[in-house]
């Protein structure tokens, strides 16, 4: 067994094997990741076993999300309570796990709305340059000026409470940031000689852009998207805070934070234990965009 | 020389600098390369022949004067009209780590060409394709799906070379192959080079600040200095009796590898070339000329025969 595993490396390293091997495909990155990255495997369990948890919360928990018990205020973990009961009696656990379905779609959704949105701007607005650029970059610059709380506020005000509100408001919010860190990287990438290449060999635009500009923007893409997850579902707590998201007794993750910040003191596990969800989702999604990213970077191969 | 493939009529191209100055990259410059004929061009860093090149395949415009492929001028064709030239006018770089897209195996990259124009049926047919054209650049099949970063300088410039082959151009613009790699292997390119030649017929411009290099691959050479060609004519003659004085202090300043052939008074040339944003009046070269006159300064000198059968732009030369 060792013996042969010697002989394969000396066949390899001697160059006598002629085989032409495999392209890269989605399916072989795939199974290079989980053969050779455990932590972003195990990430990706994480972000399962919460999207499930999130779908079958009434099937895990006996209580719903908005049960009061009011003899029960404030109570500490137990095993009738896994994570113990809200200033409502509410068992935290249950709200938790419904509190998942909001957070974890608000942590989701607009941030891949916002990319989507920000790097076809931003690429566009890198690759045309002029008139093009200047129209694109400063809407965005006028986006960026305001507070983006504010902006939020603002935005919800004007469309009213619901989920898809919540998702348009955070997408309009994060987009612009993303389209200029797209933009930067786009006009880098244009000038690098595999691009002239490219145009010297008459591809067209768009597929320079599809095959040449965008697979190289990826590793920051990735990057983005494990910033602006956390940073959608916090500024949702924000919103919730002020009014403006998810209202009480619905639940999310970040508004469990801050109703428990006025019992941090007396009932310290009504804040970590959304604080802990949050942070693990987040954790999970870095882990797996790192993971991403080396297992589509070339140069980190064999 | 059978007929012209490519002329240049007068080109220039200037590039705004700021403050309303310009830089005088390419002046008048016009020139012919003919069907399977090697034109080297050869100048210092900043003389312009990088931006020349680019000019004849329209990768940048020029600000006047005109290019003619096989009689038809790029300045009466469109876009659109251009499109079909495009493919017959292609490019080797002279960066092979930039000039290959490091996210795209080795049968993705020389296939682009491939299905840009529409070459083969299929993915099966561009493959075998992508896997002829690496064995006539002398690629091993079994890198067909390696990414460059998993080669050598040489075997890179050997990719970029497929590529620039796979759509059956008739003319390439070599901007310095040879110049980011090392010595020996620079004659493994060279030498693959006139290989694909002969075998396609193919016309090169080779661009290159090396001498030595350039007259091992041209039929005719071009001499630039900032902007304009100074000397230019069959290789062997230009290199056997060269008449202008900066083609003169060029070949000087080849190193003479055997050490009894070297004489002790080579003539270096004194000081910084002259910027291209506020050139010399009359001859550009005259700043630096030892043999310069009242003449030189008043008066531009045009390319004229010489005596060896090549031209030359030079007042001295009677």
């Amino acid at each position: 067994m060792n013996r042969k595993k010697k002989i394969d490396q000396i066949v390899r390293t001697a160059g006598l094997e002629s085989q032409i091997g495999e392209a890269q495909t989605f399916g072989t990155m795939m199974r290079r990741m989980v053969r050779e990255n455990k932590l972003a495997v195990i990430s990706f369990g994480v972000i399962i076993l919460f999207v499930l948890a999130a779908v079958f919360a009434p099937l895990l928990t006996p209580y719903t999300y908005d049960e009061m018990d009011l003899a029960n205020r404030l109570a500490p973990p137990s095993a009738a309570h896994l994570l113990g009961t809200d200033e409502g009696g509410r068992d935290v656990f249950t709200r938790l796990l419904y509190g998942a379905r909001v957070s974890l779609l608000i942590g989701i959704v607009p941030t891949l709305l916002s990319m989507a949105i920000g790097a076809a701007l931003g690429i566009l607005a890198g690759f045309a340059g002029g008139k093009t650029d200047t129209v694109i970059m400063r809407i965005a610059d006028v986006m960026l000026a305001f507070p983006s709380i504010l902006l939020a506020m603002v935005l919800m005000y004007m469309l009213g409470d619901g989920l898809i509100n919540i998702f348009l408001t955070l997408s309009i919010v994060n987009w612009a940031s993303v389209a200029r860190v797209v933009r930067a990287e786009t006009l880098r990438l244009k000038e690098l000689e595999y691009v002239e290449a490219a145009r010297v060999t008459g591809v067209s635009r768009s597929k320079i852009l599809l095959r040449h500009i965008l697979p190289n923007c990826i590793p920051t893409l990735i990057v983005l998207f494990t910033l602006n997850v956390p940073s959608s579902i916090l500024t949702e707590s924000g919103l919730s805070f002020l009014g403006l998201g998810v209202q009480p007794p619905a639940a999310s993750w970040g508004l469990m934070v801050n109703q428990g910040r006025q019992y941090l003191y007396t009932a310290p596990w009504l804040s970590f234990a959304p604080c802990v969800a949050i942070m693990l989702t987040v954790l999970a999604f870095n882990f797996l965009g790192d993971g991403l990213r080396d297992v589509m970077d070339p140069h980190l191969q064999k | 020389m059978s007929g012209i493939l490519l002329e240049a009529r007068n080109l220039s191209r200037d590039f705004p600098a700021g403050h309303q100055k310009v830089v005088h990259a390419v002046s008048d410059v016009s020139l012919q390369i003919g069907e399977g004929e090697t034109l080297g061009i050869v100048g210092e860093s900043g003389c312009g022949k990088s931006t020349l090149g680019r000019m004849l395949i329209r990768m940048i415009p020029p600000t006047s004067g005109d290019v003619l492929f096989r009689g038809k001028a790029f300045s009466e064709m469109k876009e659109t009209e251009f499109h079909p030239i495009r493919r017959e006018l292609q490019m080797i770089f002279q960066d092979p780590y930039a000039s290959l897209n490091p996210r795209m195996n080795v049968r993705d990259i020389i296939a682009e060409p491939l299905e840009t124009w529409h070459v083969c049926a299929g993915k099966e047919e561009t493959t075998q394709r992508v896997l002829e054209l690496m064995r006539d650049v002398g690629l091993p099949e079994e890198f067909l799906y390696r990414y460059p970063h998993q080669f050598s300088g040489g075997q890179r410039q050997r990719i970029g070379i497929a590529r620039a082959i796979a759509a059956d151009p008739s003319l390439i613009v070599c901007d310095e192959p040879t110049s980011a790699l090392d010595v020996s292997v620079q004659n493994q390119i060279l030498n693959l080079l006139r290989e694909l030649q002969q075998a396609r017929g193919l016309s090169y411009l080779f661009i290159s600040h090396n001498i030595s290099v350039v007259r091992h691959i041209s039929d005719r050479i071009a001499v630039m200095f900032l902007g304009k060609i100074c000397e230019t004519g069959p290789t062997e003659k230009v290199f056997s009796a060269p008449r202008h004085p900066y083609t003169k202090f060029l070949l000087e300043a080849v190193p003479q590898p055997d050490p009894r052939k070297r004489t002790e008074t080579t003539a270096l040339l004194q000081g910084e070339p002259p910027s291209p944003i506020d050139p010399p009046s009359g001859c550009r070269f005259r700043t630096r000329c030892p043999h310069a006159t009242e003449r030189c300064a008043a008066e531009e000198p045009a390319l004229k025969e010489t005596a060896a059968g090549t031209e030359a732009a030079c007042h001295m030369i009677a």
